[in-house]
């Protein structure tokens, strides 16, 4: 680097860091040229705004380009979200595009080997599997799909196909808080945002470590404690983690005792008669579980009746469920009965991977609600999600087996006939069974197809389920020698995932293509491609259109509208169609644009309105619902249901849950029962193994282990002992074991007393690393509504390398 | 050869922690800039990926600091490629 570029470099990050020290203070959302004015342009590199490409907080970064490359990465202090602050996976987030083996040609496996081919050829096969068997092909997205990547994959199956064989690796994150908001307000997604940890006097985590995985988040709360601020943190938990380093109280909880402290602390509220009876009587309702067949939408309960099923869970009975002592409970309980302050709940995947996972959600709902410590800033009870576009594509576009987009369902008729209207369908077309959930679709996939296994193609995009699906022998290593199975993955860099694949298509990722997102406080955002894929990477939205457009040349009539026309033609101002399929054409329009745009009209329906595309190009993001005022702006709502902020609450009401299951406005206080988890430690298995992320890297590591800063940070997976159960059986730090369990097992070195300290009993490891997939062993039983899987508890045992029998 | 400007927060006033000033000081690669309440801004101009992360390591380690954020980072042309290949790929 010559001297002159080297100064010009150090005078952008001094202009950058000195900006953010002088900004100390809260920064509105402001419209996009105004926050690159203090990072120079100059040598050739220019400045765009994107939103990070990881975790569901939704930071924004400034992104410096210079000929066709990424340069230079800054935290954009216009951004509400982050004001500047990145975390280090975000500060490398430039970094990922470069790793040394990218993909960049599709690879086809003839006769067992990995045979470079032409885009043409890739796309006529999947074309021609599709062609000869629609409805035993299946789409695995994810929670990283854009939302125009997820709404043409969904328009594609539900629509061109009428097969709903599609859903997410969000299904495996995020599933139970859909399902635990459903089942309380009616409507999915958190009614509070960002603010409220800014505003809160109490901050209690759930069974969720922000200080590793929504890093930006928990410094916004002990930034306020730099300031002077008092705020109050309560950590429940399984382990000790950096949250726990900040925290005033720590609660060490047994798995599934989550279940039993919120069912405690509603207890005591209801004994102390210190619940907010008037919030209750005028916004709430009691639910129960069905005796026989129970479901989503419960039945009934009076107060009474909740009063009488909740009473034995007593303190000292909680006590004995979640090993929390009693005191500790009254003290929570005593909290949530002081209605002086303010007190948000966060949570993330420790409470929706979870056999209970919807049973636990409703409950925190169920006490905060109780409490009323609902919809005033500070007072939420909020899920976060783990990737960046959980809530835009998966939750919003609707990309599970069951769902339309905007909130509607495949078993609704009329929901059907609504979605055949906007995509101009002949009237049935969409198929009114709900497809398989992903661990059914794997098991499908994997199941030999003469003894069932009626999935025999599956194109997974932006996702790695060879890493990250539990029972890993069973859900996916199983594929391994199926020879009608066909297995396509779109992905950036080779993964555990491709090495089972039929057909590697390379894909661009992040700035390389135009994007839009949706992050865990309702908030989409913009942006747009600044640089070229690497040599024949392509869009997966594209792949799509491609795909659907060679089906449509091939006489598929689903490919086709009520009029004949392509699903996905966009036509230019002379009413000439722009040959989109052919990835020459494919920005010759803004593709994002057309699809948003389509996509939006669904958006009004559970009053999830979204702006125009061209309010986002504009903002760091929007709050939906947005909605447009007298003067021809666009309004976003930071707190919804409340009379104060929320535009579609009835004139006068302070509260109005308008989405009510129960059709009167009214949020649903669920009780349910605790029942114990699905796996216990026993003689042969003795241990609790829990699993999950690190700071350095992000879920799969497929993007963050090919940053030498973070590979170097934390470059392998461990495992997590207490050190008296380390000594009791003679493993010494660094030791390498064989953790075991009644699936499959893995081989990791031991970290005692490391970054999380594990109660006796319990083990902790990190499924970020593909040369140690704990994956084999994690259990795949699921709460029965989410269908989402149990990560966090399951039976193992650790053996010395040296003992472990071969 | 990365170059970094980051924000180093401190438990309190940055003029009350002169000793972790002083460390900062000492290192050749870190150029002092603004501060303002518990926030100063540095840049840091290092040789190569290692000894950046060491004096990353460093300045989180001085009495005082409790938070170390970054502002903005700047890469090489040849850079951020990890050292180790995909494990698929070496199969
Ligand atoms: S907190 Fe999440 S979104 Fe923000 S910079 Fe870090 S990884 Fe990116």
């Amino acid at each position: 680097m010559d001297a002159k570029r080297r100064s010009f470099l150090k005078s952008a990050a001094m202009a950058a860091a000195g900006s953010m020290v002088a900004g100390n203070t809260s920064l509105p959302v402001v419209h996009a040229d105004q926050a690159v004015d203090d990072l120079p342009t100059g040598e050739g590199m220019t400045w765009n705004k994107a939103p990070c490409r990881f975790c569901g907080t939704g930071c924004h970064v400034q992104v410096g380009v210079e000929d066709g490359r990424v340069v230079a990465i800054a935290g954009d202090k216009a951004a509400d979200v982050n004001k500047g602050l990145l975390c280090v996976k975000g500060y490398h987030v430039g970094g990922i595009l470069y790793g040394k083996d990218r993909l960049t040609n599709p690879l086809l496996r003839k006769d067992g080997k990995l045979t470079e081919i032409e885009w043409d050829e890739a796309i006529e096969t999947i074309a021609k599997r599709i062609f000869d068997s629609p409805q035993t092909f299946a789409f695995y997205g994810s929670g990283q799909w854009t939302i125009p990547e997820g709404y043409a994959a969904q328009k594609f199956m539900k629509g061109g196909l009428g097969n709903n064989h599609i859903d997410p690796n969000a299904r495996l994150c995020m599933a139970s808080a859909v399902t635990g908001f459903l089942a309380t307000y009616g409507v999915d997604e958190p009614a509070g945002c960002y603010q409220d940890l800014d505003e809160c006097d109490v901050l209690i985590t759930w069974g969720n470590n922000p200080a590793e995985m929504h890093p930006v988040l928990f410094s916004r709360v002990t930034d306020r404690r730099s300031r002077g601020e008092t705020v109050r943190i309560i950590d429940i938990g399984t382990r000790k983690t950096r949250t726990t380093d900040a925290a005033n109280d720590y609660l060490e909880m047994k798995p599934h005792g989550d279940v039993a402290i919120s069912l405690g602390i509603m207890h005591l509220l209801i004994e102390n008669n210190n619940y907010d009876k008037s919030f209750v009587e005028k916004h709430c309702n009691f639910r129960g579980a069905e005796e026989l067949t129970p479901t989503l939408q419960g039945e009934q309960i009076s107060e009474a009746e909740f009063r009488k099923r909740i009473a034995k869970y007593t303190p000292e009975r909680v006590e004995e469920l979640s090993g929390v002592p009693a005191d500790q409970i009254r003290m929570l309980a005593d909290l949530f009965g002081n209605h002086d302050i303010r007190i948000t709940s966060l949570w993330c995947m420790g409470m929706n991977q979870h056999t209970m996972g919807t049973a636990i959600n409703s409950l925190v709902h169920g006490v905060h609600l109780l409490s009323g410590h609902f919809g005033r800033p500070g007072d939420a009870p909020t899920s976060l999600t783990g990737q960046p576009s959980a809530c835009g594509t998966v939750r919003e576009v609707g990309t599970l087996a069951h769902a339309l987009p905007g909130g509607r369902v495949v078993a609704n008729p009329e929901h059907r006939e609504q979605c055949e209207g906007f995509w101009n369908l002949s009237p049935g077309s969409i198929n009114a069974t709900p497809g398989y959930h992903t661990v059914k679709m794997f098991e499908q996939f994997t199941k030999p197809t003469s003894q069932g296994g009626d999935i025999t193609t599956m194109f997974v995009q932006v996702t790695n389920p060879g890493q990250t699906l539990p029972n890993l022998n069973a859900l996916f290593n199983d594929k391994q020698g199926l020879e009608d199975k066909f297995l396509i993955v779109s992905d950036v860099y080779p993964t555990a995932t491709t090495v089972l694949a039929d057909l590697i298509l390379p894909a661009a990722m992040w700035v390389e293509k135009n994007g839009v997102y949706g992050n865990s406080e309702r908030r989409t955002q913009q942006w747009f491609k600044m640089v070229d894929p690497p040599g024949e990477a392509r869009d997966d939205c594209w792949m799509t259109i491609a795909i659907a457009h060679k089906l449509f040349e091939m006489g598929y009539e689903g490919m086709k509208d009520k009029d004949g026309e392509f699903i996905f033609a966009v036509k230019n101002e002379a009413g000439e169609e722009i040959p989109i399929w052919e990835f020459d054409h494919y920005y010759d329009t803004n593709v994002d644009k057309h699809l948003f745009e389509e996509y939006r009209q669904f958006t009004t329906m559970k009053h999830k309105n979204l702006a125009p595309y061209d309010e986002y190009v504009k903002a760091r993001g929007l709050r939906w619902p947005v909605v447009e005022q007298d003067d021809g702006s666009w309004r976003e709502t930071k707190f919804r249901f409340s009379g104060f902020d929320d535009p579609f609450v009835t004139a006068g009401q302070e509260f109005d849950f308008y989405h009510s299951s129960t059709n009167d406005g009214r949020a649903q206080i669920w009780f349910h029962e605790y029942a114990p988890p699905p796996e216990m430690p026993d003689e042969e298995f003795p241990m609790w193994l829990c699993t999950g992320r690190v700071l350095e890297h992000w879920h799969s590591g497929t993007m963050t282990r090919r940053v030498s800063q973070l590979s170097r940070a934390m470059p392998t997976a461990y495992l997590e002992m207490n050190p008296e159960d380390a000594k009791a059986a003679n493993i010494r730090q660094g030791e390498r074991v064989i953790v075991e369990s009644r699936r499959g097992k893995c081989e990791l070195p031991v970290w005692i007393d490391g970054r999380g300290r594990p109660p006796r009993g319990t083990i902790f490891v990190p499924f970020f690393d593909e040369t140690k997939l704990i994956n084999n062993c994690t259990l795949d039983a699921h709460d029965p509504f989410s269908k989402q899987p149990d990560y966090k508890k399951c039976a193992a045992r650790v053996k010395k390398l040296a003992e472990a029998p071969s | 050869m990365p170059i970094s400007g980051l924000v180093i927060t401190f438990a309190s006033q940055v003029e009350e922690h002169s000793a972790a000033i002083e460390s900062l000081h000492e290192v050749p690669e870190i150029e002092i800039g603004n501060a303002s309440g518990s926030k100063l801004a540095i840049v840091v101009d290092s040789a190569d990926k290692r000894r950046d992360q060491q004096i990353w390591n460093m300045v989180r380690e001085l009495p005082g600091v409790i938070d170390l954020a970054v502002a903005m980072v700047a890469f090489d042309e040849d850079n951020e490629t990890a050292e180790r290949e995909s494990i698929r790929n070496l199969e």
